[in-house]
């Protein structure tokens, strides 16, 4: 898998200076995407899914340090380039789609200079295509399912509802054609239809683009209908990550069978729904499992012995120490 | 569960008729026509009984929900309770109704007081309303907090130093605390954690069996609906298009709109048939007219003509279109994760 990778991260750490303390959101994250696949990375809030991707495309404040054994991209290693030498690739190779779609725009500018300058961008980078950039976007705007793409070029962001900003956003990925998106809870502000509709186009312009995407989000049912392959994350750990269908049908990990039964019983239409115990958000000891505390099925040494990912099926690892038995 | 005793209109704690809400448009751009939130509305809430209003964003449910309880003042309509017009009642007539609506927020944080303890944010309404003697009032809370499981260690918190579903669990207890007739929940569970949407959700509706208090349930979330609602009335636009004992609305919807949000959650991708350019829909005058009608595939002429009644598909469903889903859909292929886990 490691030599078809288009991006290949080895123990991301993620660490924040809170005050005095070193808070560690991201412990220890290695996955790999192949060209074209669709990863996605679901937890809830506090699990470190949000951080992990900002961590890639070296988005997070500077009290943040990121730390990795290897991110390798398209052949280099992510974590040798400079500032400079990463900032090239940002947008034009590794582009992201940000939860709020307002913020993701200038409230000053029309679609029209957006979309130009997405345009401008790559082609600087990867040669002009002999039409002009108006053509361009007109098309590539129809292409996201937009049916007056003049009245939109003329339109300011606050003139468009979410849904259509989230179209044109896309708009933008699509001009820039980068090789690896990350989509970051795309969908969670947007109504049933809308989202349904969202989701349909980003994966059909993905495949078009035949770009790989990280696709971070708390909702299961979405992670399923979009990706290939599942990863879950628990405090800031990768707890399984396996095939889509695997993970979300047969999973092995306790946290994650306790969310599928919870939807089981919501489908089976009981009295009362199967309930996880406890709270998230839980950090977890530097040694032992961090998912201990809520774990219907914890153990005396699940305290003192940190769980490692063991093989539980074809390409689906877990982390828990009953695998381990 | 009698199903059939809880869709009783005759046993109806509060009546809406014909409700209908005008927001004055903003003066700076011009005038633009008054926006309607609410258009017509009628529901009846029976005693003990959850009725679910889910719709979109902008589709009037949290208006109705507020205007219910009084936050809101109706441009005209009814909303009758034990005698009285909640639409008319001036403020300083409420008194005891107050105690009798109360109302859980979607974002626990910012519906309590942040300089004030669990203890204190507890205390005050059954101080204000004479719930219990004065030297009873913080074993009340405790015991409140032990039935929303909690401990009494949380007594001493303060909202931030609390998670999000255990705030939301404190205000399930604050909503209970003064024993009311109907609770409005505004999308509870929509701003917590996956894991813990469950507890919450078993909460409200424990809550409601042990009390037989009633729930207007506002949400976005279908699978939710299903789970708790006895009655669901689905809302576009402040109309309510469809409304139905819950089972009957799922399987068996009437209005397009449903069908299409059954679809949303459930059908395979590029299934849903809507407008796939979301430019606001114009309708001519809503006054004469469905306004789904630009949307829906099974509009006729007379759809942009006449405005729809919500007319009785039987005795306890009914749906608002002229040209209604007559044979029963096949029931959507269920996920096996639908959209709340």
């Amino acid at each position: 898998m490691s030599a078809s990778a288009l991006m290949q991260v080895v123990n991301l750490r993620t660490a924040f200076a809170v005050g005095n303390e070193r808070v560690e959101a991201v412990r220890g994250v290695s996955f790999s995407i192949a060209p074209g696949e669709v990863l996605g990375l679901i937890g809830e809030s506090g699990s470190g899914k949000t951080v992990t991707g900002l961590s890639l495309l070296r988005l997070l404040p500077p009290h943040a340090s990121v730390t990795a054994d290897a991110m390798h991209f398209r052949g280099r290693d992510l974590t040798r380039l400079s500032d400079q030498q990463f900032r090239s690739l940002q947008g034009i190779q590794l582009a992201m789609i940000f939860q709020d779609p307002v913020g993701s725009f200038n409230p000053a500018k029309t679609v029209a200079w957006h979309l130009r300058h997405a345009i401008a961008r790559r082609r600087a980078c990867a040669g002009d295509d002999g039409i002009s950039w108006r053509e361009e976007a007109q098309r590539i705007l129809q292409d996201v399912g937009i049916r007056l793409p003049e009245r939109a070029l003329g339109s300011y962001p606050h003139q468009l509802s979410g849904g259509m900003l989230q179209r044109v956003l896309i708009a933008i990925i699509m001009a820039l054609r980068p090789a690896f998106i990350i989509a970051d809870e795309p969908t969670t502000n947007l109504d049933n239809l809308v989202e349904r509709q969202i989701l349909d186009l980003i994966r059909e312009q993905q495949k078009k683009l035949g770009a790989s995407v990280l696709f971070v989000t708390h909702d299961l049912a979405v992670a399923g209908e979009i990706c290939d392959r599942i990863a879950v994350m628990y405090a800031g750990e990768i707890v399984e990550i396996g095939p889509s269908h695997d993970v979300l049908q047969r999973p092995r990990h306790p946290y994650a069978q306790g969310l599928l039964q919870t939807s089981v019983s919501l489908v089976r239409r009981d009295e009362y729904l199967y309930e996880l115990r406890g709270e998230p958000g839980g950090r977890g000891a530097a040694e032992g499992c961090g998912f201990v505390e809520r774990c219907p099925v914890a153990m005396a040494m699940c305290r003192s012995r940190r769980p490692s990912l063991v093989d539980v099926g074809p390409g689906h690892t877990s982390r828990c120490l009953l695998h381990e038995q | 569960m009698s199903s059939e005793q809880r869709t009783d209109v005759t046993a109806a704690t509060l009546r809406v008729r014909d409700l209908t809400l005008d927001f004055a448009p903003a003066q700076r751009f011009g005038a633009a026509r008054p926006l309607r939130a609410l258009d017509c509305v009628s529901l009846d809430i029976g005693a003990g009984e959850i009725v679910g209003l889910v719709g979109e964003s902008g589709s009037g449910k949290t208006t109705l929900g507020k205007t219910i309880l009084g936050a809101l003042r109706p441009t005209s309509g009814r909303i009758l309770y034990q005698g009285n017009d909640l639409a008319t009642l001036p403020p300083r007539r409420w008194g005891q109704l107050r105690r009798d609506l109360q109302m859980i927020f979607q974002d626990p944080l910012s519906s309590f007081n942040p300089r004030f303890t669990i203890e204190s944010s507890l205390s005050l309404p059954l101080r204000l309303h004479g719930i219990c003697p004065k030297e009873r009032v913080s074993a009340e809370v405790a015991a409140l907090l032990k039935r929303v499981g909690l401990g009494p260690e949380h007594a001493r918190r303060y909202p931030h130093e609390l998670s999000g579903g255990q705030l939301q669990r404190v205000a399930v207890a604050r909503a209970i605390s003064v024993k009311p007739r109907i609770v409005v929940a505004d999308e509870p569970v929509s701003k917590l954690d996956v894991s813990v949407r469950a507890q919450v959700l078993n909460l409200l509706k424990r809550m409601n069996r042990e009390t037989g208090v009633s729930l207007v349930f506002i949400t976005h979330d279908l699978g939710v609906a299903r789970f708790l609602c006895d009655r669901i009335a689905v809302m576009y636009f402040g109309r309510i298009v469809e409304i139905g004992a819950t089972e009957q609305v799922f399987s068996d919807p009437r209005h397009p709109y449903t069908v299409s949000l059954l679809r949303a959650r459930s059908a395979a991708p590029g299934a849903v048939v809507t407008d796939a350019d979301e430019i606001r829909f114009e309708v001519a005058d809503p006054a004469h007219a469905c306004n789904y009608a630009p949307r829906c595939g099974r509009r006729i002429p007379a759809c942009a003509q006449q405005r729809p009644p919500l007319a009785a598909q039987d005795h306890t469903h009914a749906a608002a279109c002229l040209v209604p889903i007559a044979t029963a859909c096949a029931e959507p292929h269920q996920p096996i994760h639908p959209r709340t886990a």
